[in-house]
């Protein structure tokens, strides 16, 4: 990665795996197994897709609506992004999730108008919202678990 | 219904049907793209991905796998492919150094805990594991230790082997280590 005189974060994780190996490769330069390649070849393959999936990601993130009440009445926090991650991982997944979601796509622009205006009413539905947002993390802190297990790449 | 009338209604069925797989398809994809991801990312914007980012003044380099922007940081992520799913020191070092870049060349704020997705060699699962990074003393006497072994300076006379022998399997130099420091078989 280098190939100036910058250092790169790869060639200073070598030393966390072996110090030897930076004498010898410094000395009789690098040399590589066909084990390593191999690993090499799987790494790079590996990083394309997740390169592809980081792209998908953004495109989508972009394309999300924001979840306008809890946005209005929370702000941009970590619960506001849970209750939209719940939204994304769990009710878009079903047909009756897509209908709430749709549904409240279109109800809630009028709620926030009303709710702008009133921020005692703001005050009294934020701590459900926040009830909401740690059960939604239970629900996604599950389904994380689960797809440590599963997913493939 | 006459022959065209049939064919119509068939090539419209067909485009039905392949507009409803396609939907199908992007959301599964959308979906699987943050399974295996920690609760703390999902959901969060992308920040950077696959992006090089340098510091002058420290002379380092290092490419990002994937940064989130979460709560007005920056939380890295970085990739890797593995028989077990384990982080290892090399990953917080190479993490470390990326914190320092990013922040030298972004000036934003980069949090100092960061995540290592372990891509399973033999199926392909995905475990997330949080790791703690060094501070920047830490780094740079890294650097300093790394320029020592290269130039063979008498400071760095004794080089650290691997941790364990199971590491020095597959390494290109085994056989050299062996004849020269008498161990490592």
């Amino acid at each position: 990665m280098g190939g100036d005189d910058y250092l790169s974060a790869s060639q200073l994780a070598q030393l966390g795996y072996c110090e030897r190996q930076v004498v010898f490769d410094a000395e009789f330069g690098r040399r590589t197994t066909e084990p390593q390649r191999k690993a090499q070849a799987r790494g790079l393959r590996a990083h394309a897709e997740f390169f592809e999936e980081s792209q998908r990601l953004a495109v989508a993130s972009a394309r999300k609506g924001r979840c306008m009440v809890a946005t209005l009445v929370l702000g941009e926090c970590n619960e506001t992004r849970t209750l939209r991650a719940f939204r994304d991982q769990v009710l878009r997944r079903s047909v009756a999730g897509r209908w709430m979601v749709r549904l409240y796509y279109r109800r809630s622009p009028g709620w926030c108008a009303w709710l702008a205006r009133r921020p005692r009413a703001q005050r009294i539905i934020r701590p459900f919202l926040l009830a909401a947002a740690s059960l939604a993390y239970a629900a996604l802190a599950r389904s994380s678990n689960d797809g440590s297990e599963q997913s493939k790449a | 219904m006459s022959a065209d009338t049939s064919l119509l209604v068939l090539v419209l069925v067909g485009l039905l049907y392949g507009l409803w797989r396609w939907r199908r398809r992007s959301r599964m994809l959308e979906g699987r793209d943050e399974q295996g991801l920690p609760v703390e990312l999902r959901g969060a914007s992308i920040a950077f991905a696959e992006k090089t980012f340098r510091s002058r003044r420290h002379g380092l380099v290092a490419r990002v796998d994937r940064a989130y922007r979460v709560g007005g940081m920056v939380q890295l992520v970085e990739l890797k492919t593995r028989q077990t799913s384990a982080a290892s020191l090399s990953d917080v070092i190479e993490l470390s150094v990326q914190r320092i870049v990013l922040r030298d060349q972004t000036g934003e704020e980069v949090s100092d805990t960061a995540w290592v997705m372990v891509q399973l060699a033999r199926d392909g699962s995905r475990a997330t594991h949080q790791v703690k990074l060094l501070d920047e003393a830490s780094v740079l006497a890294l650097a300093q230790r790394y320029r020592e072994l290269k130039r063979r300076s008498p400071l760095a006379r004794k080089p650290r082997p691997a941790s364990r022998l199971a590491m020095c399997r597959d390494c290109g130099h085994l056989a050299r280590c062996h004849t020269r420091y008498g161990d490592r078989m």
